[in-house]
């Protein structure tokens, strides 16, 4: 096959998404880990491996910019650099997510709302960033538009999980004999809470975001983007 | 890779795809997921009147059988790109647009080609009237070993044509000096005139390449054509007067209708509304917007083309 030196700089890239893609979900289930054992060496090993993502986020974009500027790719090559592109920015910004749950077990000091269950919803976004991952991996179109779908449950079952949270924080009783520094610790509580369902809401958008440009990869089809 | 070729027999497309054999399939039988057929792809549609309208050119020399049935409307006042790998048709089938194959006596042409709706292929066309009309530029410049002046002048005098009201046509005023008039606005048109104007007497084989190139380009416009062919118009120039040319290609396409083929992808996608891609066979296999062609090309041969998976 002629431009030999090219398809494997197109293969390469293909590769070090996937490798920067496992990376990244690593993070994100040590940053849930964490939460759920309240284990601050591990969320500190999630803040502080935020470098490394970085850092594989800039080589990436940087071997995009050369394929587009040194190959003049065209059609499904130039889609898929075009889609990579855009995909490791999605990575970039999960694993910073993955850093807040890390920021979020170092300030919870006590469990909130059991029947919240974040790490259900946890588990099904790092399912839906996978399952997108392996959408681009395997160029599957029919996949993509099935982890469109499955964001709409996420956003239920994050603002189920929201409600709940504000309500109980309405309906608990709060008077002149509470302690001052009980209602700023509930206030801190909460907001956290919430910021952790929002959290992982965005991971579950930014899962269809992959899958969005992958349809668009494999088909040319930009249905999902937006 | 992971479209299916209609093109393609085989279930496993990447597969048949990377193989050479396939590029000589023809077949339109529908693949699995794509109903559409090599017809359909080459039927690229458009507002108005074409300028060029071809259907069913075959040409043959000798037993060779150079265009294979290509049918094909080329729009008015924009740029046509035509490309594809050594040997496809392309340059064969700029030629049958002003009839320069007539002049090779082992060629066979079938088929039409209409200008503005008018056959150009049938008897009593005179082909010099023709090729005013649709004139043709070269790989390499070939001006005459003459002045500037004269290498623009040349035609219009040949042909008798100063003031006899073309001129004035072509400039759109009446000129006391239809010749110097004439000579200007062509090396205007062919942004050449503040680079000669000083130096109009002097031998155009004095010029630079891509000045000659320019040249060339001028003394095609100075007869008034409607169409101009152009084969590989910048591929003997360096950078700087190939984007010179492309800029002056773009700028033609105002006024003209501008046919041109090219070896250069990258080229074609820069200047051309319109791409048509030829492949190995004299086929015609795929033609539409230049940004569908390469972006998004419905035919695997044409991005295993493209992409330089083969060729």
């Amino acid at each position: 096959m002629p431009r030999e030196g090219y398809q494997e700089k197109l293969d390469t890239l293909r590769e070090d998404v996937l490798y920067m893609s496992e990376v990244v979900l690593e993070r994100l289930r040590m940053g849930l880990d964490a939460l759920e054992t309240k284990d601050d060496d591990l969320a500190w090993e999630v803040i502080n491996g935020d470098d490394e993502v970085n850092q594989l986020y800039l080589e990436l974009e940087q071997d995009c910019i050369d394929l587009l500027a040194l190959q003049q790719p065209v059609a499904s090559d130039l889609r898929f650099i075009a889609a990579s592109f855009k995909i490791i920015t999605d990575l970039e910004r999960i694993a910073d997510l993955a850093t807040n749950l890390g920021d979020y077990t170092h300030e919870a000091e006590r469990d909130l709302y059991p029947d919240v269950d974040i790490q259900e919803i946890g588990t099904l976004v790092v399912e839906m960033v996978e399952a997108s991952m392996d959408a681009y991996d395997r160029e599957d179109p029919d996949a993509c538009f099935a982890i469109s779908e499955r964001d709409d449950d996420i956003d239920s079952r994050c603002e189920a999980a929201s409600e709940a949270v504000v309500r109980d924080l309405i309906e608990r009783e709060v008077d002149d004999d509470t302690g001052e520094e009980e209602v700023e610790q509930l206030m801190a509580d909460v907001s956290r809470l919430l910021l952790t369902i929002r959290d992982l809401e965005r991971v579950g958008d930014h899962a269809v975001n992959i899958a969005a440009r992958t349809l668009y990869m494999v088909e040319n089809d930009d249905d999902l983007i937006y | 890779m992971s479209e299916t070729d209609v093109t393609q027999t085989g279930t496993d497309a990447p597969t048949t795809a990377n193989d050479p054999q396939s590029e000589t399939q023809t077949h339109t039988t529908a693949g699995e997921t794509d109903e559409r057929t090599q017809e359909e792809w080459t039927n690229f549609t458009f507002p108005g009147e074409p300028k060029l309208a071809v259907e069913d050119l075959d040409v043959y020399y000798g037993d060779d059988h150079a265009l294979n049935g290509v049918s094909m409307d080329i729009p008015r006042e924009s740029v046509t790109a035509l490309i594809g790998p050594s040997g496809c048709g392309k340059s064969t089938f700029l030629r049958c647009l002003n009839r320069m194959n007539d002049r090779i006596n082992a060629a066979r042409i079938d088929g039409s080609v209409k200008l503005d709706g008018e056959e150009i292929y049938q008897e009593g066309v005179d082909l010099v009237e023709l090729r005013k009309r649709v004139g043709m530029v070269f790989q390499a410049p070939n001006p005459f070993p003459k002045s500037i002046r004269d290498n623009i002048a040349y035609g219009p005098r040949k042909h008798g044509e100063l003031n006899t009201g073309l001129v004035a046509r072509l400039l759109g005023r009446d000129d006391s000096d239809e010749e110097e008039a004439l000579v200007e606005q062509s090396l205007r048109q062919a942004a050449l005139w503040d680079e000669v104007k000083d130096r109009l007497d002097d031998n155009a084989l004095g010029l630079s390449g891509g000045q000659q190139q320019r040249l060339c380009i001028a003394r095609c416009l100075a007869v008034g054509p409607e169409v101009i062919l152009m084969d590989e118009p910048a591929s003997a120039l360096d950078p700087v007067a190939t984007s010179k040319i492309e800029d002056l290609i773009e700028d033609l396409a105002e006024d003209y209708t501008v046919v041109v083929v090219t070896h250069s992808m990258q080229q074609a996608a820069r200047i051309s509304d319109q791409t048509a891609v030829f492949l190995t066979g004299g086929e015609l296999v795929e033609y539409d917007d230049t940004d569908k062609i390469f972006e998004n090309p419905e035919s695997q041969r044409v991005e295993d083309y493209i992409t330089g998976k083969f060729g």
